[in-house]
């Protein structure tokens, strides 16, 4: 072996790499015999022993943690909105699910209702306050013949307004909802309340326009 | 040599399906897939860069692209780490390429604290812990000039040397990364070396100073 073929495979040599045993007994022969093929020997060495250090040294260095926050940052900022908006999605599927279904009950009961009404007259007008009604009534003996005449006056008799609601005429769609509330509750939608009997519960019929608001209330005894 | 400690066990997922849950919105796969692969990503930029902060952009930007375009990764085409890899050598060579108008200045060896807290005469109080001190010392500067030597190193040469000696990578698996033949990574990893020693020599022929300060041997 000269000196150029062991140059060709010293960094071989000395990292275990050269397989064939023969060409390794005689590049070691080699260097033996030449002191500046051994003294590249040992500076291979040196520089494999000292990569394998410098390797070792940094093996478990990880990227700094404004790493991972920047790129965790996007992966929120791309993913969370689609997150977010199927869940609003979903939830604006079931509103509008409920609605649907309110509705189809509300119109069902429309419909029945207006079934069973017989050669029903002028619709009769709740009045907003029972005290106007009183006088409405004697003031405006028309409207009380029509309202005497009126079978959903009958029914709507004894409803009294939702005070601040809006005006509501009988022949409106609306349905009415079985309850029981505290009298506080009826308080707090207008109605006079005696002083410690705001806990008391009571059964009432609230009638909900179709806008979801109810427009008056009778009280079940 | 050899040092891997990235590699997947039996139970764990493997990484195109932790890909696959990532690019569904699955945060923690995307989690596990990073812890996995940043430590040698940012490794190999930092051997090839030699900055810690340019090895963190070169890293960030790898990760985002695929946060951002999921897709870009094909799991028929190859593994994930080495299509990492892939990427974040091409970013590397981008900044080399930007940086390479700027003239560096010339970098002093770190100096590393004592881990006690104390100054570095005070910490060692009999002559053998001065004796590991000054040891440590000299394999420091030796790992700092070995470093100084690499980042010299032309880019082609300094990523083999990179992969293959520093990260332990076997040569296929250097050459899958680098797209190239076997031999060739082999000849250029002969070549490397031995622009290594040429650069190192004026330190190690006189004194043989990669020897004598205990690098191993």
């Amino acid at each position: 072996m000269n000196c150029a073929e062991f140059n060709e495979l010293v960094h071989s040599l000395v990292r275990y790499e050269l397989l064939d045993i023969d060409l390794r007994e005689r590049a070691l022969l080699h260097a033996d015999s030449c002191a500046s093929c051994a003294a590249r020997l040992g500076n291979a060495q040196a520089l494999a022993d000292a990569t394998e250090f410098a390797g070792t040294a940094v093996c478990t260095e990880k990227a700094p943690v404004r790493v991972a926050a920047a790129v965790f940052g996007e992966y929120r900022r791309i993913h969370r909105p689609r997150h977010v908006g199927t869940q609003v999605a979903k939830w604006a599927l079931a509103a509008a699910a409920t609605f649907a279904l309110a509705f189809g009950g509300w119109f069902g009961y429309s419909r029945w209702q207006s079934n069973d009404r017989v050669a029903s007259p002028a619709p009769a007008r709740v009045n907003r306050n029972p005290v106007e009604a009183n006088n409405s009534s004697t003031a405006n003996p028309a409207a009380q013949d029509a309202n005497a005449t009126s079978a959903d006056s009958n029914l709507l008799a004894d409803f009294e307004p939702v005070p601040f609601a809006d005006d509501f005429d009988s022949g409106d769609p609306a349905m009415i909802v079985h309850v029981q509330l505290t009298r506080a509750a009826l308080g707090k939608l207008g109605y006079q309340v005696e002083k410690g009997k705001g806990k008391e519960l009571v059964n009432a019929d609230v009638l909900v326009g179709v806008d979801g608001w109810p427009r008056a209330v009778r009280v079940v005894q | 040599m050899g040092q891997n400690p990235e590699i997947a066990g039996p139970l764990e997922l493997k990484d195109a399906e932790l890909l696959r849950r990532a690019a569904e919105g699955d945060e923690s796969a995307f989690a596990e897939f990073y812890n996995r692969h940043n430590g040698p990503i940012y490794r190999f930029a930092l051997h090839m860069t030699g900055s810690p902060d340019s090895a963190a952009d070169v890293t960030q930007e790898t990760f985002m692209l695929l946060v951002r375009e999921p897709g870009v990764f094909d799991p028929r085409r190859g593994e994930a780490l080495p299509f990492l890899y892939g990427v974040a050598r091409n970013f590397v060579r981008q900044m080399l390429s930007r940086d390479s108008r700027f003239v560096a200045l010339p970098q002093a060896m770190p100096v590393v604290a004592p881990t006690n807290g104390q100054c570095s005469h005070l910490a060692y109080d009999d002559a053998s812990s001065a004796l590991d001190a000054w040891e440590s010392l000299s394999q420091q500067e030796s790992i700092w000039r070995l470093r100084q030597a690499i980042l010299s190193l032309p880019t082609h040469y300094r990523e083999v040397v990179t992969l293959c000696d520093l990260e332990g990578k076997t040569y296929s698996d250097a050459a899958g990364i680098l797209d190239c033949p076997v031999g060739t990574v082999r000849s250029r990893l002969n070549r490397a070396r031995d622009l290594l020693l040429e650069k190192l020599r004026p330190a190690t022929e006189p004194r043989d100073s990669l020897r004598a300060t205990g690098t191993g041997s």
